[in-house]
């Protein structure tokens, strides 16, 4: 078990024949997952990779033998909505890896994964990844190793180091989520924790917040201890950030008294989750509370 | 983006929105005719993208005899260490209340929402207090319409038409934030926007060509930054950060702050970057003042470290670099990376807590 994703998950790459949508179908694939098709309109009939490619999603999902159920989107940010527009309206699930998409855009999308019952992750993020089974999404692969351990976090490289130092321990993971660093993510924390906590294997969860909005506070107040009974374990990035300064991450702004670390660290403490100070310190809460 | 009050309230005016007649004046001369033609009486607002200008003296009822002499002095005031640059001088509007009203990106619903208070003119905080602040999700349905109307007072009609024209003006110029504070209801029960604090999404300005041509960047390194596609912003304090990644970066500063040092910046290179977009980093990083260490931070995953490496190397080759280089790698290509810097005599480190001890050790040893 895992959540979202796993060895049976059948992806459409979009922007396939782009740099970036190239380069990442190729090192999915030899991850082991499975790459069943590209999109990018006008290259149908090319192939990436031994991938085929299609000039749209139902075409491609009408000449599939077993159709696909997620996408990964490499597509620059002013076709971002579009893009995820036709994966939903497919009937896929579908991930925005894409940096810069405008918040309106991403509302709209969120509203049509809404009402058409489908998931959807991003944007600006590296997408999620079941060790050993399935990477949808640009993280390192060779960092995570399977286990039962949930981590969902707002950054993509301090994931991979939080995730080094728990794979050098010893700690495997069951899936790694990244939702993103923008102010509005489409699978959000309390959605992740949610999976997890259905997820049989998950049998503890790393959160990774930084500053910037309220989903932590959220998430120790009516979650972890009620709705969430996994033991959570908790990084804060951005404790000296100043206030009113975007952090590279457009959701990583400290706005009045709220989105702080020191506010973060409080809700998640009163809640019962040990919060570590330093990336590497994960890894040992981890052990101590299993 | 954060509009200045007379920006935003062009795009009310544009947006069929109503507000008080005015001018915008760049001189103390300009002003007093301005207040002549509004009638012999106006106030005058100094245009600052800062909060709290009236409790600071940046806003005053003036008439044709003071107008000039209180323009010249509103001109010199410091507010956050901005001063105006333009003044805007508007009609005075007789008012029977002054009310609350913002939309504003809601984070967690993922959706537009509604604030609206009957304290206007304080902030949303006191207004809370006060008042109370009746929050709504937009679009606004029906069944909530009353409770709105009663916040709002006034004319139905007139109060459904704004609303309406505001949301309208949310999404069509990709806001995050539009703040009415204060709004005013007048005796004739009619609105007039007084205020306006406008926040535009920066990821949406490729398709806002108006507001984009009105963008104020940072300081110039910060400009350069954005020039080189790198994000940064400074803090101020000695060691210069490169790092890849916004959480990383985020991690860093507080490593070092751990360790004793302030850091001087926010720097993150970004994923996939190259050689030579290093190169600029660390030219970014290394011009600002005041700097007595280098701390690079790169966990390889997209980035390759060795590729950060090279471009390191490079740099420090090419720039005469006087300060020490801390450099830490990790990931993919680190191997290769550390090859690379210790070839050119640059330690450098598995451990990012270690790394950024040593750190805030040199450049304590480097500022005795």
């Amino acid at each position: 078990m895992s959540i979202l994703v796993n060895k049976d998950t059948r992806v459409i790459v979009q922007g396939i024949t782009g740099r970036e949508g190239r380069a990442h179908a190729a090192q999915m694939q030899s991850y082991g997952t499975q790459v069943v098709a590209g999109v990018t309109p006008g290259k149908t009939g090319q192939s990436v990779d031994g991938i085929p490619v299609f000039d749209s999603i139902r075409a491609a999902q009408e000449t599939l033998t077993k159709p696909a159920d997620w996408t990964v989107g490499f597509v620059p940010a002013n076709f971002a909505r579009a893009a995820a527009v036709e994966a939903l309206e497919a009937g896929l699930n579908t991930i925005v890896i894409t940096e810069h998409v405008p918040v309106h855009d991403t509302l709209f999308v969120h509203e049509l994964a809404q009402a058409k019952g489908l998931r959807a992750i991003g944007p600006n993020c590296p997408g999620i990844i079941t060790p050993g089974q399935a990477k949808l999404g640009i993280m390192p692969g060779d960092v995570f190793t399977a286990g039962n351990v949930g981590v969902v976090s707002r950054s993509g490289t301090l994931t991979y180091e939080i995730v080094s130092h728990l794979s050098k321990s010893g700690i495997g993971q069951s899936s790694c989520v990244g939702i993103g660093g923008d102010p509005v993510n489409l699978t959000n924390l309390e959605e992740a924790l949610r999976d997890f906590e259905a997820d049989p294997q998950t049998k503890q969860i790393v959160l990774i917040g930084e500053i910037g909005g309220t989903a932590e506070e959220y998430a120790a107040r009516e979650l972890i201890g009620s709705i969430i009974t996994k033991p959570v374990v908790a990084f804060l990035a951005g404790r000296t950030a100043p206030r009113g300064k975007t952090l590279g991450h457009a959701g990583a702004i400290i706005t009045g008294a709220a989105g702080t670390v020191a506010s973060k660290e409080k809700a998640l403490r009163q809640a019962g989750v040990p919060v570590a100070r330093m990336p590497k310190e994960v890894a040992e809460l981890v052990k101590r509370l299993s | 983006m954060d509009l200045l009050e007379y920006q935003g309230k062009d795009l009310y005016r544009a947006s069929g929105l109503p507000v008080p007649h005015g001018f915008v004046v760049s001189s103390a001369v300009e002003a007093k005719d301005a207040v002549e033609k509004l009638g012999g009486q106006a106030v005058l607002k100094i245009q600052v993208a800062t909060g709290h200008r009236g409790q600071r003296g940046g806003i005053q009822k003036v008439d044709k005899e003071s107008a000039e002499e209180r323009a010249a002095e509103l001109f010199e005031l410091k507010l956050d260490g901005h001063k105006s640059k333009q003044l805007l001088v508007e009609e005075i509007v007789s008012i029977e209340q002054e009310l609350y009203l913002a939309i504003m990106l809601d984070r967690q619903e993922r959706s537009l929402q509604l604030m609206l208070s009957r304290a206007g003119g304080v902030s949303v905080e006191e207004a809370a207090e006060q008042e109370g602040v009746l929050r709504i999700p937009m679009p606004i349905a029906a069944s909530e319409h009353k409770k709105v109307l009663r916040v709002l007072g006034g004319k139905e009609s007139a109060a459904i038409d704004m609303l309406g024209k505001l949301e309208q003006l949310v999404r069509s110029y990709d806001a995050l934030l539009v703040e009415v504070n204060p709004l005013a209801r007048t005796t004739q029960g009619d609105f007039m926007l007084l205020d306006s604090k406008i926040t535009i999404d920066d990821n949406a300005l490729y398709r806002q060509p108006e507001i984009a041509a009105l963008q104020m960047l940072g300081t110039k390194d910060e400009q350069a930054a954005h020039e080189a596609g790198f994000s940064f912003v400074e803090l101020g304090g000695t060691v210069a950060v490169i790092g890849n990644g916004a959480g990383l970066v985020m991690a860093t500063l507080d490593a070092l702050d751990r360790a004793g040092a302030k850091p001087a910046n926010f720097l993150d290179v970004g994923g996939g970057a190259q050689a030579d977009k290093t190169r600029k980093a660390v030219q970014v990083a290394l011009a600002q003042p005041h700097i007595k260490a280098l701390f690079v931070n790169i966990f390889g995953g997209i980035t390759r470290a060795d590729e950060v490496a090279r471009g390191l190397a490079e740099a420090l080759l090419a720039l005469d670099v006087s300060v020490p280089v801390i450099v830490r790698l990790a990931g993919n290509g680190a191997a290769t990376g550390k090859e690379i810097l210790e070839k050119q005599g640059i330690a450098t480190f598995d451990d990012m807590e270690e790394a950024a001890q040593t750190a805030a050790q040199k450049a304590k040893q480097a500022q005795q």
